[in-house]
């Protein structure tokens, strides 16, 4: 032990140093976009994918046991809100069968491209986020199933985010709560175009570009613009506005909004094979 | 020589993927308000309590570069955060006159929320944007937690992992 010690106080600086310098090279190159790194976490995935599958599945009862000591209280909250909320679908059933045949119309009507016609893959999502401050989530489609990095995610709510990465049969979606993600959205009420922009976990969307005087009230539905040569298909329900306000001063409004999907339980999702006009 | 490194070698290079696969497939899984615990990070500071500063920052610095292979976030962040963080705890746990049960959770609590802060920083340094929020409160607790509380484990088998290592160091010069 007293050898071991000794040998600790070997001067450990040089090695540090190279060490930070060795990572602030690696994130300089990955910033710069070098190949070789994207290639390196596309293999990594691959290889570690099916391993990682099967771990999930054996721990599920431990994942289960868990999550009901810790997570009681919030899945019997979760109960009762879905409960009542099963109520007052009932309700509404018969008027959302004529509306949605009403909607099928207007959309056979308006021609749009999403709805119906642009390919698309079901996926399972089969990893949260890794670490704490990613906002992604794994499916289980990759490059063989026809998914490539960009193509948008959605559920039957709305949009859930872009593919970020793609192995051979899993792919990573990047939640559009993510800081890093930004589309280019519509509100009925208002003559321009915004730009939505996630910030981060539990943080409310943002909607940027709208003008102050623009009528605004809560509850108006965000969906993507679908510009020529956008990201997105158009009118993919993105989000709901949940707070907007405007400073003194101010040229534009501060929309804040909730995504319509459920990004905290996410169970299968579709992914759009949709190609931006060039 | 070469067979002490080599033993090592393949232990760490058996371990990394065993402790990575645990984090995607279990330990991401299990949340307490919304956080989840890092083991990769636990493995990289109990690897610096054993070998000491130099080593321990190097093994700490392969620990999140492979962590970096499987996030999205900048490339090098976790190598970064995890190795400066180990050089700290090998430093200070170096210094330790006498083993005390307890030593090793407080010192993996205070280097898992010393990493944190850093990969928080030097994140924010390379353009990750909204990392300051209350959530990182929540972050920083869960993680110092989960790890100080499965520090012995870990401690056993980085103990395990760097045998070879250590049955060197205390051979006669």
């Amino acid at each position: 032990m007293a050898f071991a010690r000794s040998r600790r106080r070997v001067r450990s600086r040089p090695v540090i140093l190279l060490l930070i310098l060795a990572s602030i090279t690696f994130l300089t190159l990955d910033a710069r976009g070098w190949g070789p790194i994207a290639s390196s976490r596309r293999i990594a995935g691959d290889l570690l994918a099916p391993v990682t599958r099967a771990a999930t599945h054996v721990f599920q009862p431990v994942e289960n046991a868990w999550n009901g000591v810790f997570g009681y209280g919030k899945l019997k909250s979760e109960n009762d809100r879905l409960r009542q909320q099963v109520n007052d679908m009932k309700g509404t059933q018969a008027q959302a069968t004529a509306a949605q045949a009403e909607m099928a119309k207007l959309l056979a009507l308006l021609d749009i491209p999403w709805a119906n016609t642009v390919p698309a893959v079901a996926a399972q999502v089969v990893a949260l986020p890794p670490s704490n401050f990613e906002q992604t989530v794994q499916i289980d489609k990759g490059s063989a199933d026809g998914v490539l990095v960009g193509y948008p995610v959605v559920d039957g709510a709305g949009l859930v985010g872009r593919i970020s990465g793609v192995g051979r049969h899993r792919a990573v979606v990047r939640l559009l709560t993510d800081p890093d993600f930004f589309a280019g959205v519509d509100l009925p009420t208002v003559p321009e175009k915004g730009i939505v922009n996630g910030h981060g976990r539990g943080k409310p969307l943002t909607v940027d570009l709208i003008a102050a005087d623009a009528p605004m009230s809560k509850g108006t539905v965000v969906v993507t613009s679908g510009v020529p040569q956008s990201l997105f298909p158009p009118l993919i329900p993105v989000g709901s506005v949940t707070a907007y306000r405007k400073a003194p001063g101010d040229l534009q409004l501060t929309v804040e909004a909730e995504p319509t999907a459920d990004l905290a339980h996410l169970s299968f999702v579709k992914v759009l094979q949709w190609k931006p006009e060039t | 020589m070469r067979v002490i490194l080599d033993s090592t070698a393949i232990r760490l290079l058996l371990v990394v993927p065993v402790v990575l696969t645990l984090q995607l497939s279990l330990v991401s899984e299990l949340r307490i308000f919304g956080a989840t615990g890092d083991i990769v990070l636990l493995f990289a500071l109990v690897a610096a309590m054993i070998t000491g500063p130099q080593r321990g920052a190097f093994i700490a610095f392969a620990f999140g570069l492979a962590f970096d292979l499987v996030l999205q976030s900048p490339f090098g962040l976790s190598a970064l955060a995890y190795c400066l963080s180990a050089s700290v705890v090998g430093r200070v746990h170096g210094g330790l006159y006498r083993e005390v049960w307890w030593f090793a959770p407080v010192t993996v609590f205070l280097g898992s929320a010393g990493a944190v802060m850093t990969w928080v920083v030097a994140g924010t340094v390379f353009g990750v944007s909204d990392l300051w929020t209350v959530h990182l409160v929540g972050v920083v607790l869960v993680v110092s937690g989960l790890n100080a509380v499965l520090a012995p484990a870990a401690l056993r088998i980085m103990r395990w992992v760097l045998a070879a290592d250590l049955d060197h160091a205390k051979l006669p010069a």
